[in-house]
């Protein structure tokens, strides 16, 4: 096995595990409760990918979790804790939602002048704690979270009072114009699809920024900073790297790309911006980022698991009758797992220890010894 | 009593030890994940002797102690302690044994005082059990008198001296009864006469019937103070021998396995240009505190300045000040004749200086990183690294294969975290690194901390060599012996100021002793 494949595997195995472990304790909690794990985990495989329908609704509640995981994951990486994905999803799809609904050019300037007002939306609030923190060193988990709160009531008050659609029964804004949407994948390519689909071009987009953000982590000089202030700011510093402009930066990306997923999700699946139109996309965001290690090509089967369970569960307790909490205790376990990194390393190395025990004994029964 | 003559200085042989054995270790053996720290090693103390480990970093030396003291259970082999044999599962019994050790990294609680750090854990208690600080200190006190270690019971650690912090770690073992002291390079945070000291205690301390294992990679200690020596190398004991009967030269060939050129063999240089002048420099620390009081040197091209000094006198600020990670309050920086006092890291390494920092975990390595990634790191912003479109990884790890060649960094391949290195290689990995960019001004802070002998013979050559080659050295470093031996100017840092100046082929050792403890100190 060549090395790189030999450090895939390590690196996969570790979330699988925990994936893994998950199912078999929530078949536990399931059994406790009284329900059949085995008829609840094939009702959860079957609602969330049997079915060309289940497919796409397992695919477009991945969407998001894509962008808003890969900006957890990029914030991370420079070793900080964005836990305000959420108050930046709402902010993008907020600017990006309103301007959409004014805004009548030909698509193709209309579609990208929006998304990218909601990468700038989300960078902007996700600015004033990277200053802060780059200034002052104020947390970003208390900003960050505090910029959430405020982005979630800023949104809830203006679609309520300014952006309000008179017509419109629930709290929601007027109707995104034709031009401002982003296409149904059945109308880019026909061929591929029988009927119609909700599936859209947001789908393209989310993979093409994670490829995206993997190029620029790994690749890039800014990258490298990034990555260099998050496992060592000290030894950045003395390399030359300016720890308070990456530190502004790596929350600005981050930011942005939470805005970008808001912005995605109005245009692609809404088409009008609704009070309270997160599912928690911001906040599972974070589990998505842990579960795929921060790495950004990680974050595509990652956001496709949680969105799995998401559908499947939603499918399970319609048809089934067990409760979608089971996502939830499921979603609590892996991350637990996950986040247990140390316990795993540490029951690893045990093994490890004793092998190699084994291995020096039979060393010194033949009369060897090694060089410290 | 005795006097021997050994090396040109008269040693004082102690009084003669007993040949009863207090503490036997019988075929020792520990093993790490992929390293066997100890293999098989036997070794004795006698009572009232002084025995000296020597060996290189990672030869398995403070891995031995560590059995001894608790710390690590053996993988296999037995201990022996007056006689009887015993099991050491922790530093707890090894205490109620009697045996005591004395970390390079005290132990000490820097907000207690002396005598409350001395009694931790054996506190003597009034009758309603409350603490009983006065009956602590009365015995701290005779306990002092006793073994000759002056402290102040009442000072806080963190106020003490590190000589002072080094006696009160000392009376911690005593306290309880240590019979058996392990001493993990007591040296390494002391000046000259504070190394005097502690010899004079240690002798002292043999004389009161205690029995001392004395940790060291320093020959010229090692032939000073011990009756035995046993050179350990590669986790396996070489060879147990009286000290009076060997010479350094035959213990550094033992530690290392080859000829070691111990003295380093200096050409006669004429200096250039001035390349670097620092001038009044004034840095405050995190707590307004004045670090560097207004330092003014200067280096020329193809010469070595070595700065000299112990531990904790500003040399942290220098060298940070000097590459651009530490501000100037006041003062000014100029290279080459321009003024970069303003100027950040950045500006600086374009310009052509280069650190080799103290603290290498720290601030010269991510060691998180692999080898490539970490030759990078100072240079990302630069072609042919930076390219237009991304880094040219091609070239970087080029680069980084034939600095690992070059510099002789022993890994299994440039992919690896730089955290798997050992000391030793992480260090040349830094040096290669600097040294790749051809600097004009290299700052080289203790630039061969914690290497073995053959480790420090390839940086001391290299430094040597970059001088010949024009550039200007500031060599920062704990160790007096190595600045003797390279710098072609001397100066001494005491308390954030230069308090001496000597070129470097009239230095004294003594006077610059002298000067390092604040002896020549200009005002009152």
């Amino acid at each position: 096995m060549t090395s790189g494949a030999k450090k895939l595997g390590v690196a996969l195995a570790q979330p699988l595990g925990s994936v893994i472990v998950a199912l078999i304790i929530g078949g536990i909690v399931m059994a406790a409760f009284g329900f059949d794990p085995f008829s609840g985990y094939a009702g959860l495989f079957r609602y969330a990918f049997l079915s060309e329908f289940n497919m796409s609704v397992t695919i477009l509640n991945s969407v998001p979790l894509v962008f808003t995981g890969l900006a957890v994951a990029f914030a991370f990486r420079c070793g900080l804790f964005n836990i305000g994905a959420e108050g930046q999803f709402i902010i993008g799809g907020l600017v990006g939602g309103w301007l959409g609904t004014l805004i009548a050019w030909p698509m193709v300037i209309t579609v990208p002048l929006l998304l990218t007002v909601g990468v700038l939306a989300g960078a902007l609030w996700a600015l004033l704690p990277g200053v802060l923190k780059a200034t002052t060193g104020a947390h970003e988990v208390i900003t960050t979270m505090m910029m959430s709160w405020i982005g979630l009531y800023l949104s809830s008050y203006l679609v309520k009072n300014v952006l309000m659609d008179p017509r419109s029964t629930i709290p929601a804004s007027n109707a995104i114009t034709d031009q401002a949407h982003l296409l149904t994948l059945d109308k880019v390519l026909p061929f591929l699809f029988r009927g119609s689909t909700r599936l859209h071009l947001g789908v393209f987009l989310a993979v093409l920024m994670a490829v995206f953000i993997w190029y620029l982590l790994t690749r890039t000089t800014l990258g490298f900073e990034v990555r260099a202030v998050g496992s060592n700011p000290f030894a950045a510093e003395a390399g030359g790297v300016s720890v308070s402009r990456n530190t502004i930066l790596a929350l600005l990306i981050s930011g942005g790309l939470a805005g970008l997923a808001g912005t995605v999700e109005i245009m692609g699946l809404h088409y009008r911006v609704y009070d309270r139109f997160s599912a928690g996309y911001g906040f599972t965001g974070i589990t998505v980022a842990l579960l795929a290690k921060n790495h950004p090509l990680g974050v595509i089967p990652a956001a496709l698991l949680f969105g799995a369970l998401t559908n499947g569960g939603a499918g399970m307790q319609l048809r089934a009758g067990i409760p979608i909490d089971i996502v939830d205790v499921l979603s609590g376990v892996i991350i637990f797992l996950v986040a247990a990194e140390e316990l795993v390393n540490a029951v690893g190395r045990r093994r490890e220890k004793r092998r190699t025990a084994a291995r020096a004994d039979a060393a010194l029964e033949t009369g060897g010894g090694g060089e410290a | 009593m005795g006097q021997v003559q050994v090396e040109g200085h008269t040693r004082t042989v102690g009084m003669p030890q007993s040949a009863e054995t207090v503490v036997s270790l019988n075929g020792i053996s520990k093993f790490f994940p992929g390293v066997v720290a100890n293999d098989r090693i036997s070794l004795d103390l006698r009572r009232g002797e002084i025995h000296a480990l020597l060996g290189e970093n990672g030869a398995g030396k403070t891995t031995i102690m560590n059995v001894l003291y608790g710390m690590y259970e053996p993988d296999a082999g037995t201990i022996d302690v007056e006689g009887r044999r015993v099991r050491i599962p922790s530093p707890r019994t090894a205490l109620s044994l009697g045996i005591g050790m004395v970390h390079q990294h005290f132990m000490l609680i820097p907000r207690f005082t002396i005598v409350e750090n001395v009694v931790l854990g054996h506190e003597p208690r009034t009758q309603t059990q409350m603490l009983d600080l006065g009956e602590a200190r009365r015995r701290l006190k005779e306990l002092s008198e006793a073994f000759g270690l002056d402290v102040e019971p009442d000072v806080k650690v963190i106020d003490a001296s590190v000589s002072m912090q080094q006696r009160a770690e000392i009376l911690k073992a005593l306290y309880v009864g240590a019979k058996v002291l392990i001493l993990d390079e007591p040296t390494a945070v002391l000046a000259p006469q504070e190394v005097d000291d502690l010899f004079t205690t240690i002798r002292s301390l043999t004389e009161q019937g205690l029995s001392i294992f004395f940790i060291s990679h320093k020959l010229e200690e090692v032939m000073e103070i011990s009756d035995r020596v046993t050179v350990i190398r590669g986790g396996k004991v070489v060879e147990t021998l009286d000290t009076p009967t060997t010479t350094k030269e035959e213990l550094a060939c033992s530690m290392v396995g080859r000829e070691v050129v111990l003295q380093v063999d200096k050409k006669e240089h004429a200096p250039g240009m001035e390349v670097l002048r620092v001038e009044d420099f004034v840095t405050r620390d995190q707590r307004g505190l004045t670090a560097l009081k207004g330092v003014s040197l200067s280096v020329r091209a193809g010469e070595i300045l070595g700065v000299a000094g112990v531990d904790g006198n500003g040399q942290i600020e220098l060298e940070e000040g000097i590459i651009g990670l530490r501000k100037a309050a006041q003062g000014h920086i100029y290279f080459e004749g321009e003024d970069i006092t303003a100027h950040g890291v950045r500006g600086r390494i374009d310009r052509g200086l280069a650190l080799i920092p103290q603290d290498r975990h720290k601030r010269g390595l991510i060691l998180d990183f692999d080898i490539a990634e970490n030759i990078l790191l100072g240079s990302q912003w630069k072609s042919p690294y930076s390219r237009p479109l991304g880094l040219d990884y091609d070239y970087i790890r080029a680069e980084a294969r034939s600095e690992v060649e070059e510099f002789d960094i022993k890994t299994p391949s440039i992919d690896v975290a730089a955290r798997t290195l050992s000391g030793g290689n992480q260090q040349k990995l830094v040096l290669a690194r600097e040294i790749n960019r051809d600097p004009k001004v290299l700052i080289a802070s203790q630039p061969t901390r914690g290497l073995d002998v053959g480790a420090i013979e390839f940086v001391h050559n290299e430094l040597l060599e970059l001088r010949d080659e024009g550039v200007g050295i500031i060599l920062i470093s704990y160790e007096l012996e190595e600045i003797l031996s390279l710098a072609d100017r001397i100066v001494v840092l005491y308390e954030g100021e230069i308090v001496y100046e000597v070129p470097g082929a009239e230095a004294v050792r003594e006077t610059i002793g002298l000067a390092m403890t604040g002896g020549l100190a200009a005002r009152a």
